[in-house]
């Protein structure tokens, strides 16, 4: 056997669910035993985070079980986290149309930005309550609000994920109003910040908005070329909603 | 303090190696202590593997201190060495001597999946170092072989991807297509990053010799600006100079 502190695996296995590697994520964390309450927390969370973000992106449900197990372990310390990951569950089950009140989810959302314990997280979660507004109720004003808000906050808190996130969806308000040019600002810084956090399924998801923006550009080629790498990479993870969106951009008619 | 097997922090150190989180994989295994020599080695050896793959192409030097603290003389250790070598012969300058040693490793390989990998190094360094294509071809054939016999599948996408040089070079631009696209998506499926980029950066190459400029410049431009911020200057070099071919 070996020693380390609950925080250094906790560390890796965040690392290797950023690079799609849930499975040896979760298998990092599972082989881990800890002797302390607080550990085994830690250990309990990361392992709910790793599931959350794997359904996500693969639509599976992995999540149920590791959110339950948290709860048994869970106190106030990791009671906001907790609450977060729920929503982050939530709204990917009424996002993928398994249902849920978009209206209850957002009022969640509020709450936790008005308990959210550090600038971090209130950015974090205001980016989720922007999606909500945007995806799920239709508001675009309320949500370019909160992605603005959110970019803000990981700006100064040097959270580059967090700005990827923000400029990823101020880019669609961009490219929805035919601001191509402004689009393809934030959507490159969006892509960057991806890869240099080891991103992989967002480095691919901005890729796809890229190959978008090329076809609209008018680089019919350029688009078509880079959409079939990215459908071809996401194939292999997998990760089917970027492996569906490329497709249709691979079709030469368009 | 948490407990766990030295296997399973080796294990998630190499993947986090090869989606290209050298820094996150090195802090793992230093953060991890042991009183059991066996585990000590294991994290040592896997510490120095992730310092040789992190240097490749580029100019830092982890690789030195860390293939000095790795205990004994087993082969893993002295394929390291090699591969260290080899990286350092190819990006900047350096002694050889590389031949005989490939051909010791292949000799003295302790399994058919080690005979395959030494065997792809033998063909890189006849390829790259010594310049005798047809024997490199010859390593690779080995490689590929033995790495479906063992189900290695990285074994087999970076004999494929070699392979697919030689028949790039040769002009047969369909079975260069057929053999680099098998190669990166098996290094894709394993979540092999730098080599998957440098994989993408080939098809790119193909897509211009196939005739589609524009298509060719696209990939290459994101092909490049994932390399930049990786930081892998040989992927950034090949790409820019894809994107400056006029249309």
């Amino acid at each position: 056997m070996s020693q380390l502190t609950a925080a250094d695996v906790v560390a890796a296995a965040a690392e290797l669910m950023r690079a799609g590697q849930w499975a040896a994520a979760t298998d990092l964390l599972t082989a881990t035993r800890a002797d302390d309450p607080g550990e085994r927390r830690s250990l309990a969370l990361a392992l709910a985070e790793v599931a959350v973000d794997r359904d996500f992106a693969q639509q599976t449900d992995h999540a149920s079980a590791a959110l339950a197990a948290v709860d048994e372990v869970a106190d106030d310390s990791i009671a906001w986290d907790v609450d977060m990951l729920k929503l982050r569950k939530d709204y990917a089950n009424a996002l993928f149309g398994s249902g849920g009140d978009a209206d209850e989810l957002a009022e969640r959302a509020r709450r936790l930005i008005d308990q959210a314990p550090d600038e971090g997280r209130r950015g974090a979660v205001s980016f989720y309550a922007g999606v909500m507004a945007d995806n799920l109720l239709d508001r675009p004003d309320e949500a370019f609000t909160h992605y603005t808000t959110a970019l803000q906050l990981g700006e100064k808190t040097d959270d580059g994920l967090l700005v990827s996130y923000a400029l990823r969806h101020l880019g669609d308000h961009a490219h929805t109003a035919g601001d191509l040019a402004l689009a393809r600002e934030h959507w490159e810084l969006s892509t960057e910040q991806r890869q240099r956090a080891g991103h992989l399924l967002g480095a691919l998801a901005q890729q796809t908005l890229l190959a978008v923006l090329l076809h609209d550009e008018g680089d019919a080629a350029g688009s078509r070329s880079v959409a079939t790498e990215v459908n071809r990479w996401a194939r292999q993870v997998p990760i089917p909603g970027i492996v569906q969106q490329t497709a249709d951009l691979m079709t030469p008619s368009r | 303090m948490s407990h766990l097997a030295a296997t399973d922090i080796a294990v998630a150190a190499v993947q986090l190696m090869r989606a290209g989180r050298w820094a996150a994989a090195a802090d793992l295994l230093t953060a991890a202590t042991t009183d059991d020599p066996d585990e000590h080695e294991l994290l040592a050896l896997t510490r120095a593997e992730v310092a040789v793959d992190r240097d490749f192409g580029r100019t830092t030097d982890h690789a030195t201190a860390a293939l000095a603290e790795v205990p004994g003389n087993s082969w893993d250790l002295a394929m390291l060495k090699f591969r260290n070598d080899y990286a350092n012969a190819l990006f900047q300058a350096g002694d050889p001597d590389l031949r005989d040693r490939a051909r010791t490793l292949v000799e003295q390989a302790p399994d058919d999946a080690r005979r395959g990998t030494a065997s792809f190094w033998a063909g890189a360094v006849a390829d790259n170092v010594y310049e005798q294509p047809a024997e490199a071809c010859a390593q690779y054939d080995v490689a590929l072989e033995l790495g479906e016999k063992c189900g290695d599948e990285l074994l087999v996408a970076q004999a494929l991807r070699h392979l697919g040089h030689h028949a790039h070079a040769a002009g047969d631009l369909a079975l260069a297509r057929s053999q680099w696209e098998r190669s990166i998506e098996l290094f894709q499926k394993a979540g092999h990053l730098r080599p998957a980029l440098a994989q993408q950066a080939s098809l790119a190459v193909l897509l211009r010799d196939e005739g589609d400029l524009a298509g060719s410049r696209a990939l290459a431009t994101e092909t490049n600006r994932w390399a930049r911020q990786l930081d892998v200057p040989f992927i950034a070099q090949q790409t820019a100079d894809l994107m400056a071919v006029p249309a």
